[in-house]
């Protein structure tokens, strides 16, 4: 049964159209990768599913729920938690507060005890440093704590775009493992990488986005041995 | 110089550094928050003042409790603010210079307003207590200015705590810092906005009670404080309350010292002066983020 359900979407910025028909559904508890290179309209996928852009075609349903026409805090409500690219912590803010916001919404706010000692046994390091301001974190640890604070929102489904963006290897290693700890609690992960070799080891299924249309989807050993991924993705 | 007069000087700065405090914190909570700056903040600290003498005179209670008056006005008065001069710019082209003109209008209507209702005429609000402080037989304060210090800086210290500890504060802190992630905990930007605009001119309301005791209330009570604010948050560094907190003292205390060796006359220059150096050489304020 699919959690996630998109279907048709065409949206953009203004005039400027960026996605074109695209459609794919996600499974519970499944990790689903999209790929592509810069600018081919991942991030602006993501974007549309958790309404900071309103689709001018097109549905998103979740759960059973459609939530094409709703406001992303509304959208945060129904536990789709979106962790954007470049981290975009607070960075004058304290890892407690940040980790406190993470928690913001009326059904998480309950959980906030239960999230915090599972965050805080997932990253011991923020736990260390629960006072200490988030932006005189190293790389790696605020992409840690920006992903803690996505699942203190308590996430039925977790959006992640490029969490390895600017990591060195062996750190980017590190956030990879605890995506797939993440996946291993129950939570739904979709995935946007540009690392497209480690994020097909790790995912269940993924699509290829070029130019705002969908190519190319299946299962993630489809995928890897697709020619055409394995040309222009892989390099083989 | 004699102790006495440093003494002296020092309370008199921190007097005014209170007051300054006061009446900027608003103003610059906004523009940090909602992002906008708010030409009607003179206004409401107008309206403030002129919301005591209502208490007073029409409706028959003392000075506290005309507070509450002033609270509930300039609340209410923030939200018809957000609501109908803010809120339909929001993302619009030329939000920002809309706004000012907008709050701008609406300011110079309210002393049109205050003009026909209150008359002309210069009012005096009384002081909440009229006893004086002496350190060996000098008079070193009035118990009306101690009063006064006291309560500006537990409202200071209040809104200090909300916003490290409450739930709005912190998402009041996070807009300011990022809106775009701000949205993605699931935080109501116009919900916040809508409180933030809000408290920002129950500030600009209780300062202006406040000022009306030391001041006379004219229908442009408000203007001069509205000039200074602005100059306080640019050298605190635009949108940051610490920074703001910080310039205001450091100001109401300049301001003295300077209004004692050099005139009073000199107090408002060197306010001016502040500004422009400021500019000139920070243009991030104390506490703001270089550009």
């Amino acid at each position: 049964m699919s959690l996630l359900k998109v279907s048709n979407i065409e949206a953009g910025y203004g005039k400027v159209q960026v996605l074109w028909d695209i459609t794919f559904e996600i499974g519970e508890e499944e990790i689903f990768v999209l790929l592509g290179s810069n600018g081919a309209g991942k991030t602006t996928t993501l974007r549309v599913i958790s309404g900071l852009i309103h689709p001018y075609n097109g549905t998103i349903t979740f759960n059973g729920k459609d939530l094409t026409k709703l406001q992303p805090h509304e959208i945060v409500e129904h536990g789709v938690i979106h962790v954007p690219e470049g981290r975009r912590i607070f960075p004058k803010m304290t890892v407690y507060e940040n980790l406190r916001l993470g928690a913001y919404t009326k059904r998480a706010e309950k959980h906030f005890h239960d999230s915090l000692s599972i965050v805080y046994k997932l990253f011991p390091i923020l736990k260390e440093r629960r006072n200490q301001i988030a932006g005189t974190l190293s790389g790696g640890e605020q992409q840690m704590l920006a992903i803690a604070r996505g699942l203190m929102g308590v996430p039925k489904i977790l959006l992640l775009d490029e969490p390895s963006l600017g990591l060195a290897p062996k750190v980017a290693d590190k956030i990879f493992g605890y995506i797939k700890e993440i996946n291993q609690l129950g939570v739904t992960l979709l995935l946007v990488e540009q690392n497209v070799f480690r994020v097909l080891e790790l995912a269940d299924r993924g699509a290829v986005i070029e130019n705002g249309r969908l190519v190319l989807s299946g299962s993630a050993d489809e995928l890897r041995d697709n020619p055409h991924i394995k040309k222009a993705y892989l390099g083989l | 110089m004699d102790l006495m007069i440093i003494i002296n000087l020092l309370i008199a700065g921190i007097f005014l550094g209170a007051l300054y405090a006061l009446m900027s914190t608003g103003l610059t909570l906004i523009w940090g928050t909602v992002g906008i700056l708010n030409f009607a903040h003179g206004a409401i600290i107008t309206l403030g003042g002129y919301m005591v003498w209502v208490g007073l005179q029409y409706v028959g209670l003392n000075y506290v409790l005309s507070l509450v008056i002033v609270i509930m006005f300039s609340l209410f008065l923030g939200f018809i603010l957000e609501l109908f001069i803010f809120r339909p710019f929001r993302g619009k082209t030329g939000e920002f210079m809309n706004t000012i003109y907008c709050s701008l209008a609406f300011a110079e209507s309210m002393a049109g307003i205050i003009l026909i209702v209150f008359g002309p005429r210069y009012k005096k609000l009384p002081y909440i207590s009229t006893g004086v402080i002496k350190v060996s037989n000098i008079i070193i304060m009035t118990t009306h200015e101690l009063v006064l210090v006291i309560l500006s800086i537990s409202i200071l210290i209040s809104f200090w705590i909300f916003l490290k500890k409450h739930k709005y504060g912190l998402a009041m802190r996070a807009i300011s810092q990022d809106r775009f992630a701000a949205q993605l905990m699931g935080i109501n930007l116009n919900k916040v906005y809508l409180l933030t605009v809000g408290v920002g001119c129950l500030f600009a309301g209780v300062s202006g009670a406040f000022l009306g005791t030391v001041y006379f209330l004219s229908p442009h009570l408000g203007d001069m404080p509205l000039v200074f604010a602005f100059v306080i948050i640019v050298f605190g560094g635009l949108g940051s309350i610490q920074g703001t907190i910080a310039a205001a003292f450091i100001l109401g205390l300049f301001q003295s010292t300077v209004g004692y060796l050099l005139g009073l006359g000199w107090s408002a220059a060197i306010f001016f002066l502040f500004m422009m150096l400021t500019i000139l050489f920070r243009p991030s304020g104390l506490f703001g983020e270089a550009a």
